[in-house]
């Protein structure tokens, strides 16, 4: 009788991992070429040249570009992508929490701001950055508006390499607010009503409801936030192909990329440099998962 | 009205008065530089380079209908741009859906003999800072013959990201009940997954269908990159200004942009309540 039953439990449980497997096929497949192959592949290409044979130079290429200190095209990329990244976490974390915070309390004309706000996320980058160019350009509504209140001619905003870069992280911070907002409104949406009753009772005003009720509640949905932007230290990047094209000191490392691996198909130097890119970034992504480990993972209530 | 405006001042917290005024500001700079586009694009070309901040002094509408023919990109006009966006879109977005709803519900709802390798790589890995990937997968694109070619779409067969945790949380959600009622009636693992399952799913599986369309139709780098024969609207329109920077009909090219800005405008205002609280990562503990 045992005998019997270990037998249909035996088959039941190969039937069930049968399915499972059957469920993520496609998705092992996809995950064995297209990671785990592209990523250990990109290990050995910097030590390889076109032709596959073993080499060193692709490595001695980018440190002789690194040793050139502040005029090494990669020092400049680096710090442009340093920018783009500060200003990336700034509008990600706390400046799109505060605002989705906001909706989701109702502020004065909250439906409205709601849909307006998420304009960047339905629109195009396209679309967004042929727009934003030409209000930019010459005698378009901000270089008048700047020679009002200036009384002096406009720069070139995006035509000049002082104002050009600038330009673009007022461009980033501007369209930024789309996917995180959602997903902060969906996860505070799911906060009961009656803890919003009890606070007010309790004398928590809108700022203290913030700190005190909101973000430990969608903290789950903040931390994996946080976690998945921690390994992009060095993929911050602007919309650059788009704007300039590298011109006017706009270029960032995600540029320079994609002009080294697309347009010049120098793919061995490109995975050098992106073996530069992973060691200086490592240490940094484990600071964060250090960090997230020290703090609570959620509120029980 | 002034009376009543200054109680309704009185009685509302400065925080939240400073946070509407910031808004305000936002939201203006906002609707303004769309509505800027839209009068740039029923100008004359003479017009716009002469008055660009002005109203149109007669309403070109007829510029709509001259993109259709003027707006060109590696040999595909818009009508072509538009086909190739919606098939993209779709097919990626489909695949994309159905692979990561698959993954998400076993992960979500069985315990098995490698689910920690499992989570494992949708948890860890696409958070370890790996950056030479893209030179490699570009050339393996090329080595697969996948360069340039419809099936191209087989890479949106990923279930890794962000589509898996939020369909992972929503099924963590679902109560056990119904696939253990089910199972006692017989059914089989698949169809408790088609027939129960995915139905209670539908909502948050829309609204992820939803954003990965969105997403996919914006999308210009992965046109230029790996489908520059098959322009999309986003990559043709960078592609027609690129190429014809000192002879374009700048009314006729903003014409196009607001074309391209139209179909996710729709979606996006037809369903914005629901996306709103189908999206959550991470989910909310109680």
């Amino acid at each position: 009788m045992t005998g019997i039953r270990k037998k249909l439990i035996t088959k039941k449980a190969v039937r069930k991992h049968i399915f499972i497997y059957a469920m993520m096929a496609v998705a092992i497949v996809h995950f064995a070429v297209f990671f785990l192959y592209v990523n250990i592949n990109s290990f050995l290409m910097p030590f390889q040249n076109a032709d596959g044979m073993w080499t060193l130079d692709n490595i001695k290429l980018v440190l002789s570009n690194l040793s050139m200190g502040a005029q090494s095209e990669i020092v400049k990329n680096l710090k442009n992508t340093l920018i783009y990244y500060a200003v990336g976490i700034m509008t990600q974390f706390p400046l799109s929490f505060f605002f989705a915070y906001c909706l989701y309390r109702k502020v004065l004309g909250y439906k409205i701001f709601n849909v307006i706000f998420m304009i960047p996320m339905m629109v195009s980058t396209v679309v967004l950055v042929a727009v934003y160019k030409n209000l930019l350009s010459a005698g378009g509504p901000v270089s008048v508006l700047w020679e009002r209140v200036f009384g002096k001619q406009a720069p070139f905003f995006l035509y000049d390499e002082r104002t050009a870069t600038a330009s673009i992280v007022v461009y980033v911070i501007w369209t930024s607010f789309g996917l995180n907002l959602i997903i902060y409104a969906g996860a505070m949406s799911r906060i009961p009503p009656e803890l919003w009753e009890q606070s007010r009772l309790d004398g928590v005003g809108f700022m203290r409801g913030m700190t005190t009720l909101a973000f430990p509640l969608i903290w789950p949905t903040f931390s994996i936030m946080l976690l998945l932007s921690a390994g992009g230290i060095l993929s911050g990047d602007g919309p650059i192909l788009l704007f300039s094209g590298g011109m006017y000191g706009t270029s960032t490392l995600g540029y320079w990329m994609y002009e080294n691996v697309v347009l010049k198909r120098l793919y061995n130097y490109a995975s050098a440099l992106g073996v530069f890119m992973t060691l200086v970034s490592l240490p940094v992504f484990l600071l964060v998962v250090h960090i997230r480990k020290r703090l609570p993972d959620d509120i029980q209530y | 009205m002034i009376k009543a405006l200054k109680k309704v001042i009185k009685q509302t917290a400065p925080a939240r008065i400073v946070t509407f005024i910031v808004f305000f500001i936002y939201a203006f700079t906002m609707v303004y530089a769309l509505g800027w586009a839209v009068l740039a694009s029923l100008k004359t070309h003479i017009e716009f380079m002469l008055t660009p901040n002005a109203m149109p002094e007669k309403w070109l509408f007829s510029n709509y209908v001259e993109a259709f023919s003027v707006l060109n990109a590696s040999g595909a006009n818009m009508f072509t741009m538009l086909f190739n966006s919606l098939w993209l879109t779709l097919v990626n977005s489909m695949i994309s859906v159905v692979v990561s709803c698959a993954v998400a519900y076993v992960v979500a709802r069985f315990n098995f003999v490698g689910k920690k390798v499992v989570l494992f790589v949708q948890f860890v890995l696409p958070m370890v800072p790996i950056y030479g990937g893209g030179a490699a997968g570009y050339k393996l694109i090329h080595q697969l013959g996948l360069y340039d070619n419809p099936l191209f779409v087989l890479k949106s067969a990923s279930a890794m990201g962000m589509i898996f945790f939020i369909l992972r949380s929503f099924f963590l959600t679902l109560p056990k009940e119904y696939e253990e009622s089910a199972a006692m009636d017989g059914a089989g693992y698949f169809k408790v997954y088609a027939v129960i399952m995915l139905p209670m799913a539908l909502p948050a599986i829309a609204s992820i269908f939803l954003m990965c369309f969105i997403g996919g139709w914006n999308d210009y780098m992965m046109p230029i990159m790996y489908m520059p024969s098959y322009p999309t609207l986003a990559s043709g329109l960078y592609i027609y200004e690129t190429l014809s920077k000192f002879n374009i009909n700048m009314p006729v090219y903003f014409a196009g942009i607001v074309i391209c800005a139209i179909p996710p405008v729709i979606l996006f205002s037809i369903s914005r309540s629901k996306l709103m609280t189908n999206m959550s990562v991470g989910g909310l503990k109680g």
